[in-house]
């Protein structure tokens, strides 16, 4: 479900002088949105948000930018790129971040990985002609994801607070010098700029599966960014052998009068779900069957009935708007046969 | 003669203890495993008739095995962390009640179609707290392996779902922060009415 999303949570960034005095504009701004924070209801800065008013902000922003510029020209890339030709620019890309991935292997102490990363890359740039094809991948050699902000963290360096860059997006503290230097680890920086906007294309091309997912499941999609961005980014720091802490949120739960308060609770609230989720799909469905079974007769309307079904159309489903047009019809058609009576009616009078 | 009964009587005993013992079986719970395991069964049948269900169709299939093995309630309540307090009865209500349905919906849009996915458990663990972890593995053909571990917490005799962790990411944490900080910046009403919106942007899309 989430795994679309998930696999492309990878955001190690090209634009370094960009980066650099982005840090210094966000140290002004970061100061005045922590004030700004405080005028919200009840609302206390968090140890890991500290600066979400301008991270708010930016968020919009972005999102802004992404809707009215990047993604039409993302949709237009993957519209006119066939998908083979696609796989093979992100092939492309991803190998080149590869020398990148072995520096950090290295720096990490991860020897064996380090070895196994340089064959990948050895392999893809050479049988896989510059990287097009990703031959390693089906000989056994997976593609690790490492990067300088995980050798960071492995180095005990803290996370820091979470950051919304403009343009870049999620980041954290200590993600920045992380950004810096897998960029200059990466050939793309030195191309020139048409190759660095290729590869920022393809890179929000690939993230499209997870930004679609995002809009669908958020509620808040700030928050759920946010949240979501942390916890991969910790769990690729722990090379996927994260200590769950998910019990802390089971924490609240212990105390012994909740718990039964909560037992005494489930029981009638589940049976009640039980019922109301069938109950309405109940109510729903002889909505239309009644509404239906009104039409085919179509004897027995007048306005009433048309005001308190208009009423009802308020909270409705796709089906129940269906019933509603063909129960409409069927007025329609009964008013002209009543018509249709009344002057057969007339003329059977007459004629008598 | 006699000799005949004692081996009738010993044969219906031995009858009688084996009807016994599969009645106990039968009752013996199912184990945290289990649980899982049946549940993704469910999943993987209902995504190889996804297509012909369509989403009302899997939304029916899936409301049992769902409601069945996720602790809804407590997922509920957990989402909502501190703030569950300050609810009313009756908000309380509406909110599991909605919150079920949104995790059926998102389990019928999400698993619309088969593609030669498969479901693997691989261990499973005790926690602190007397819950257990079951890890399993989604493997999609062509794609690098999804891991969906999943935290499990007793409900009177059975197990329940409380939360799936995907590659490190836990839904339940994720949650709680979306709707604590709903609830906190612009109240229940329009948390309920955002969840609404979701299940509806679920069946139509």
């Amino acid at each position: 479900m989430a795994s679309k999303f998930l696999r492309h949570l990878n955001f190690s960034i090209i634009f370094k002088f960009f980066l650099i005095t982005l840090i210094f504009q966000l140290v002004g701004c970061a100061t005045t949105s922590v004030d700004g924070q405080s005028d919200l209801e009840g609302q206390e800065v968090s140890a890991t948000d500290p600066y979400e008013g301008f991270n708010r902000t930016m968020f919009k922003f972005n999102d802004g930018l992404d809707s009215y510029l990047f993604e039409p020209i993302v949709d237009g890339y993957k519209w006119i790129t066939p998908d083979i030709l696609e796989t093979g620019v992100s092939n492309v890309f991803t190998n080149m971040r590869g020398i990148s991935v072995v520096i950090n292997d290295l720096l990490q102490g991860k020897l064996k990985q380090g070895a196994q990363d340089t064959g990948r890359f050895l392999i893809n740039s050479t049988v896989g002609i510059g990287g097009v094809f990703d031959v390693a991948t089906h000989a056994g050699l997976e593609q690790n994801d490492e990067d300088f902000a995980q050798t960071l963290a492995v180095w005990g360096v803290p996370r820091g607070p979470y950051l919304v860059l403009p343009v870049l997006g999620p980041a954290t503290f200590r993600g920045i010098p992380g950004a810096v230097v897998d960029s200059a680890a990466n050939p793309v920086s030195y191309l020139g700029w048409p190759v660095a906007a290729m590869a920022a294309l393809e890179r929000r091309a690939s993230e499209d599966g997870s930004l679609q997912f995002i809009d669908e499941a958020a509620v808040d999609p700030y928050v759920f960014t946010r949240e979501a961005y942390i916890q991969h980014r910790e769990y690729l720091a722990a090379d996927g052998e994260l200590e769950y802490n998910s019990d802390d949120l089971l924490a609240d739960l212990d105390d012994p009068e909740e718990d039964i308060d909560l037992l005494s609770d489930a029981g009638a609230l589940e049976i009640q779900n039980d019922t109301l989720n069938r109950d309405q799909q109940v109510e729903t469905e002889s909505a239309v069957k009644t509404v239906n079974n009104q039409t085919q007769p179509g004897e027995e309307q007048d306005d009433k009935d048309n005001k308190t079904s208009d009423d009802v159309k308020q909270e409705q489903s796709p089906e129940f708007e269906k019933a509603m047009r063909s129960f409409k019809k069927a007025t329609k058609t009964y008013h002209r046969a009543d018509k249709e009576l009344e002057l057969i009616k007339k003329g059977v009078s007459q004629s008598r | 003669m006699f000799i005949k009964y004692k081996y009738f009587f010993i044969s219906a005993f031995l009858l009688l203890g084996s009807f016994v013992t599969q009645a106990e079986d039968l009752e013996q719970e199912l184990s945290a495993r289990e649980v899982v395991a049946n549940f993704q069964a469910q999943l993987l049948d209902t995504m190889k008739n996804g297509k012909k269900l369509g989403f009302d169709g899997r939304y029916k299939e899936l409301t049992e095995p769902v409601v069945k093995s996720h602790d809804l309630t407590k997922i509920a309540r957990i989402v909502v962390g501190r703030e569950w307090k300050k609810l009313t009865d009756e908000q309380k209500q509406q909110l599991v009640d909605v919150f079920s349905r949104l995790s059926i919906a998102s389990y019928a849009h999400n698993f619309k179609d088969f593609s030669g996915e498969q479901f693997e458990v691989v261990s499973e663990e005790q926690t602190p707290r007397g819950g257990v972890i079951v890890h399993t593995l989604l493997k999609i053909p062509g794609e690098k392996d999804v891991k969906l571990d999943y935290q499990m917490k007793k409900k009177g005799n059975e197990w329940r779902i409380i939360n799936i962790i995907a590659n490190g990411v836990s839904d339940l944490a994720l949650k709680r922060s979306e709707y604590t900080s709903i609830l906190k910046r612009e109240g229940f009403d329009a948390l309920l009415e955002k969840i609404s919106g979701k299940i509806k942007q679920y069946s139509t899309k």
